[in-house]
């Protein structure tokens, strides 16, 4: 399996984790209703851990796949680590072309969200569960994105 | 839309004659990812222009020794 597609993999369980996280503290929030402040305070504080979520899972991945290359390819060898850790990891037109693509369902994903949570409002949802259609649609947005980069990597979605 | 042309290659073969050289070594002299390079080989990756002529650049063979089309 290749070094994104592995580095997908944490993200979808950091993704997972941090939305179980979400649902666990909404959930507590007994009382809150319909206050759209109080929401919209709670949503940005988690997309402030999203943040710090995806660049934690980016540092200990790359550690980690560090050890992992020097434990099973390389051994002792540091030039050879560096050398496979480059070529894991180098930025070429397949690598670019999957992101292309990848975003572009993340795009689609959050789109149809968009339009399901404006179709719900209509219907006569709560503003408050509009916001939580949308949010939920950038989660499933952010695992559909990487779900479709493994697929395009390990199967060769992307024809070039 | 025309039918997509299926696109082979020799990568795996020019790789064995050109003193065994590893996936890791080419990826390197083509300025490509290794997964780039095992997607190339299983044929699930057919690369842009500019990458098959750099692939055959690193070979030393015109770009029709490394690539050919099966007609649709």
């Amino acid at each position: 399996m290749s070094y994104r597609s592995k580095r997908s993999i944490a993200y979808i369980v950091g993704v997972v984790a941090l939305v179980a996280a979400y649902v666990v503290v909404a959930l507590g929030r007994s009382g809150t209703g319909a206050d759209l402040r109080s929401w919209a305070t709670l949503m940005l504080i988690f997309a402030g851990l999203w943040v710090v979520v995806l660049v934690v899972v980016q540092m200990v991945f790359h550690v980690g796949l560090a050890v992992g290359v020097a434990a099973t390819e390389a051994r002792e060898d540091t030039s050879q680590v560096e050398r496979i850790m480059r070529a894991s990891m180098a930025d070429d037109e397949q690598n670019s072309l999957i992101e292309l693509r990848a975003g572009r369902v993340d795009a689609i994903v959050v789109g149809l969200g968009l339009v399901v949570a404006l179709a719900a409002m209509a219907l006569g949802a709560s503003a408050v569960a509009g916001l939580h259609v949308q949010l939920a649609a950038v989660a499933v947005g952010s695992l559909a994105e990487n779900v479709w980069t493994i697929v395009a990597h390990e199967g060769g979605g992307a024809r070039g | 839309m025309a039918e997509r042309l299926r696109i082979t290659n020799n990568i795996r073969r020019l790789r064995f004659f050109a003193d065994e050289m590893t996936q890791l070594e080419l990826a390197e002299r083509i300025g490509a990812s290794r997964q780039t390079i095992v997607n190339l080989e299983a044929g699930k990756y057919s690369p842009s222009l500019e990458l098959a002529f750099r692939i055959a650049d690193a070979f030393g063979v015109p770009i029709g020794e490394v690539f050919a089309h099966e007609p649709a």
